[in-house]
């Protein structure tokens, strides 16, 4: 009787226990939704503060831009040297502030993946190459030899082609960024495997070992590359990883410091829908 | 014959509605303008413009609504609507041409020589 009265004892403990442990789970599966429900709402109201922000930004710059067109082609032929000067520096800085506000707002469409992405059949090579002749006065501007190289056939990738072209404008706009005058920078579409690869090989300043892993997160920029030229937002790398991944490829670099960078990045050819 | 452009603008932040007037006027394009939704309206129903410039944030109705208005109605469905907006994500984007904007321009993106290279390329075809 006394062990039947133990084994009962035993078995009431156990279930008092397994009670209580049912009310913890249940009291921090509540806590656990409402830490995450505070978190999406924290997420939200990130978001319209970044989108009031930037939106109440696009007015004044696009005030600042209408006015100094305008001004510029009203008297484009009468200033001097030196007003033509800082005219165009004003109009530099307003293209640069406009470029912030729009990556500060693509930044945060990518990370609440609200981009919307448009997939067609789209020759990579031609992108590269149409990119290439883009920039092509920035690169003589600064005495760059900017090489366009295609490699033999290349096949369609299934990709969004504005998305696209903007990485490949990104890296070879970094690359011409950061490679002192005189230097070279080659972009060359290949196919290897059932891939697309796109590289933009420069002779610039290269990216310090210790700060490899660091360079394609947000705001993120190098201390060499701050040194070299301090405008940047630290955005650009951290949408081309964005765009890439979402085509299912990957974009990574092999670098020297003082001896040049080569970013790569590869679509595949069974793109993602 | 009188073969002027004739626009109406809708915008409500007086500054850049006025560098847009005095480019239009430049340009020798004849323009009326509205600063929000219901005198948008109204102006569309009387002056029958070639094309309508039309700005999404306004007070009161929004630029939508009007979007949505000119198309319901007999007299102004058939006017070509150019959103000119510095809500240019791509969802708006979408969402325009969807009610039937011809067209969407982002003001910080564009400048008052592009807006009017764009409005003439669509009256004139």
């Amino acid at each position: 009787m006394d062990e039947r009265d133990a084994k009962i004892e035993k078995l009431e403990e156990l279930l008092k226990n397994q009670e209580v442990s049912a009310k913890m789970l249940v009291r921090r599966d509540l806590e656990l939704t409402r830490a995450y429900e505070k978190l999406e709402e924290l997420g939200q109201l990130k978001s319209d503060f970044v989108s009031v922000v930037a939106h109440q930004l696009r007015t004044p710059l696009s005030v600042t831009k209408w006015s100094l067109d305008m001004l510029w082609e009203i008297s484009k032929k009468t200033l001097t040297p030196e007003e033509v000067r800082v005219l165009l520096r004003g109009r530099e800085s307003n293209e640069r502030m406009i470029r912030l506000v729009d990556n500060l707002l693509n930044v945060d469409l990518h990370e609440v993946g609200k981009v919307q992405y448009s997939f067609n059949s789209i020759s990579l090579a031609d992108q590269a190459e149409s990119v290439v002749e883009q920039l092509m006065p920035v690169a003589t501007k600064r005495n760059i030899n900017l090489v366009f190289k295609r490699d033999g056939e290349i096949p369609n990738i299934n990709g969004d082609d504005e998305k696209l072209s903007s990485v490949i404008q990104n890296l070879i706009e970094n690359a011409l960024k950061y490679t002192p005058k005189g230097g070279d920078v080659n972009v060359g579409v290949a196919k290897k495997e059932e891939k697309v690869v796109v590289s933009v090989k420069d002779t610039g300043i290269g990216i310090p070992k210790a700060e490899k892993d660091q360079l394609f997160k947000k705001f993120y920029r190098g201390e060499n590359a701050i040194k070299t030229v301090t405008e940047g937002s630290g955005l650009g790398l951290f949408i081309a990883q964005k765009i890439v991944r979402r085509h299912g490829g990957k974009i990574w670099f092999e670098s020297e410091e003082g001896n040049g960078t080569t970013f790569y990045f590869t679509i595949p050819l069974e793109g993602i829908k | 014959m009188d073969n002027k452009i004739n626009l109406l603008v809708v915008e409500d932040e007086p500054f850049l509605r006025d560098l847009l007037l005095m480019k239009f006027k430049q340009e020798e394009i004849e323009v009326k303008y509205a600063a929000d939704g219901e005198s948008a309206l109204e102006a569309a129903k009387e002056n029958t413009p070639d094309a309508i410039l039309l700005d999404l944030v306004l007070p009161g109705m929004s630029g939508f609504d009007v979007l949505d208005k000119l198309k319901e109605q007999e007299e102004t469905k058939d006017i070509p609507v150019i959103i000119l907006s510095n809500l240019g994500q791509e969802a708006d984007i979408e969402k325009c041409k969807e009610k039937g904007a011809t067209d969407v321009l982002i003001k910080a993106h564009s400048s008052p020589s592009a807006i009017i290279q764009k409005v003439r390329e669509i009256i004139e075809g």
